[in-house]
């Protein structure tokens, strides 16, 4: 069994169960941090403040409307920071817009995806990106 | 003017001339007759005695042969005879001679006759025409004064009216307060008016010198190539409209919005453009109240997807986790509270597709083969039309310049539409046509559905209009708001042809220039 560590940067409490929830649906996701902003989720991969014991994850599911920092600015981060850039990123948010789908490729993310409104197929989507990112591709270790 | 031109001494002249003439004629013609009369009398006299002495010697012939002497009194009878014959022919000679004279006479009196009627006649006819030609040249010397009149009260008119036309214009001009240019494309001159430069805070002095390139001077770069272009393109074919929207640089510093139109007024007699006319109208204000009221609703149907996103997520998660907990009244609040949400989800999304159709950067217009985007819209309903069996007949549809996206969304509005306001069980015909007219393009879609009273054929288009309950046929009240305003941004129309129970025809209009 792989054990396999999401960090979750949202600011929407409601989405923040909705997605836990999905994910540990799917049984493969043994570790969920939550990031409430872009500050925040940067604090948290860097080590600062209270996130001092935290670990890197493997995976990041990343809003892009966001308090403090919006996720285009976490995203030109992690992926500019040689210690980072390796991680998985997937902008996982309710927004359509082609600006923010082309930009968010520009700045190297790992795939889009707009939340469904439907929350069964929200629960869908979340399942099936969680099965692809574990069992069908091979991540970095 | 006399209609017989001759003059009386003429007359008097002719009659004196004609009155000898008969009176010599009248008289010796009696005379004649009388002398004549006298001659042939003399001359059966003369034939009568010829002959009596003829007999005579015929009758003295035996005489003659039997050398007998001829009775003196029979030679006497006939030298009397012959004497009288002598004085007659010599008389007979006279009267002829008289006679002669009375012919020549005569000759002479039917020659003045003749003289003075042919005189009266030739002049009377040289006479004529000379006046006859003169009426004529009188008459065509009235006709051009009288043209001459004409032209100059004409004139005059078209020159008031110009001035009264100048004048109306200035005014308009004055209380529009628009600005504008006239441009001699020959020459390069340019004009712009005192309102030209008050709309970017100068006075006309501080701009000189007002040439081709006082626009570069003050338009946006960016701006400047697409206006360039329209510009040259309404110089190519000046039948059509100059328009284009450009920024242009205040004195103080910060852009104004210009709605820049114009046309070709004058072009040579080979076509070519020379005097064209145009304005410029500051829009900045519509343009900033247009863009605030785009992005709000953009904003706005953005931010309220979400809350919106967690109530009905939410509601279903309950229901899915804890439906075993709950009883079916319970069960049936959630329900209502889903359904409404999902309602106002699906309002959120068209509200946002209204926002975005009017917004003003819609994007560009290009050229799209509606037979191909038919194509598009048939493949992306297809699940909707095989469900309800629909026949949708397409018929060959023009090239037409328009935008894209928005244009595609109201062929799409329209044929749901036509499959969802049907009687229960009915199967759809959807009917599509299109036509390339003179100014604009025309589309129609044509159904067999329920039909609109000619009393809503103008309130279905305003926002969240409905006319049946949600039970009967579900929907936003936005569909055809939508589409009224995309085709407005198209410079076109759109309206509804039907009755009750005769189908929905749905006709739009693309301005080509617009």
């Amino acid at each position: 069994m792989k054990s396999i560590h999401v960090l979750l940067v949202e600011d929407n409490e409601g989405d923040i169960l909705l997605t836990r929830e999905a994910l540990e649906e799917g049984k493969l996701v043994n570790k969920i941090s939550i990031a409430r902003d872009g500050k925040e989720a940067i604090d948290f991969l860097e080590g600062n403040n209270h996130f001092q014991s935290s670990t890197l994850p493997d995976l990041i599911l990343l809003d892009v409307n966001l308090p403090k920092k919006n996720g285009h600015e976490v995203l030109h981060y992690i992926k500019t920071a040689d210690a980072f850039r390796h991680i998985p990123v997937i902008m996982l948010t309710t927004s359509s817009s082609f600006n923010d789908i082309n930009s968010s490729y520009l700045n190297h993310a790992n795939c889009y995806i707009t939340k469904p409104v439907e929350v069964e197929e929200f629960f869908r989507v979340v399942l099936q990106l969680e099965n692809f990112w574990v069992n069908v591709v091979k991540l970095p270790t | 003017m006399k209609r017989y031109p001759v003059t009386l001494t003429v007359l008097i002249a002719s009659i004196i001339i004609m009155g000898a003439g008969l009176f010599l004629f009248l008289r010796n013609f009696s005379r004649h007759h009388k002398v004549a009369a006298e001659i042939s009398g003399i001359t059966s006299e003369n034939r009568e005695l010829r002959k009596a002495n003829l007999e005579h010697l015929a009758r003295l012939q035996p005489y003659t042969d039997t050398g007998k002497k001829i009775p003196v009194n029979d030679l006497v009878v006939i030298q009397s005879r012959a004497t009288n014959q002598l004085e007659n022919d010599r008389r007979l000679a006279n009267l002829e001679k008289i006679n002669q004279q009375y012919t020549r006479i005569n000759q002479l009196g039917v020659g003045l006759l003749v003289c003075a009627v042919l005189f009266l006649v030739g002049f009377n006819i040289l006479q004529y025409n000379r006046r006859y030609k003169l009426s004529k040249l009188q008459q065509q010397d009235q006709q051009t004064m009288q043209l001459l009149r004409e032209t100059i009260r004409e004139k005059s008119q078209v020159q008031e009216d110009l001035i009264r036309e100048k004048d109306r214009l200035n005014f308009v001009l004055e209380g529009t307060n628009a600005a504008t240019w006239e441009w001699n494309i020959q020459s390069g001159q340019l004009t712009y008016n005192e309102t030209w430069a008050t709309l970017i805070g100068y006075t006309l002095d501080e701009i000189k010198p007002i040439n081709q390139g006082t626009l570069a001077r003050f338009a946006h770069p960016d701006d400047l190539e697409e206006t360039t272009k329209k510009l040259n393109e309404c110089l190519r074919d000046h039948s059509q409209f100059y328009e284009s929207t450009y920024r242009m640089k205040h004195k103080n510093g910060h852009w104004v919005w210009i709605l820049d139109r114009g046309k070709v007024v004058k072009s040579t007699n080979i076509g070519e453009p020379l005097l064209m006319f145009g304005t410029h109208v500051d829009i900045t204000h519509l343009k900033e109240t247009n863009e605030e009221l785009t992005r709000f609703a953009s904003v706005a149907s953005h931010e309220m997807r979400e809350p919106l996103r967690m109530i009905s997520s939410f509601m279903r998660l309950l229901d899915k986790n804890y439906s075993e907990q709950l009883d079916k009244k319970a069960r049936q609040y959630i329900h209502y509270a889903v359904d409404g949400a999902d309602r106002m989800g699906a309002m959120i999304q068209e509200l946002l597709a209204f926002a975005h159709a009017g917004a003003v950067q819609g994007g560009a217009r290009e050229w799209i083969d509606c037979n191909e985007l038919l194509q598009e819209i048939t493949i992306f309903l297809n699940g909707h039309l095989e469900e309800q069996q629909a026949d949708l007949q397409i018929g060959f549809l023009p090239t037409i310049q328009a935008r894209k996206t928005p244009l595609k969304l109201v062929f799409q509005n329209l044929i749901s539409n036509a499959l969802k306001y049907q009687p229960p069980g009915n199967r759809p015909t959807i009917e599509i046509e299109g036509s390339d007219e003179q100014t604009h393009w025309q589309f129609s879609v044509k159904d067999n559905g329920i039909g609109i009273a000619a009393e809503n054929r103008e309130v279905v288009f305003q926002l969240f209009k409905r006319l049946h309950t949600k039970h009967e046929y579900s929907g936003s009240g936005m569909g055809l708001a939508t589409c009224k305003r995309i085709i407005e941004q198209h410079g076109g129309k759109i309206w509804i042809d039907s009755g009750i129970d005769k189908g929905t025809i749905l006709t739009f209009t693309i301005c080509k220039t617009a």
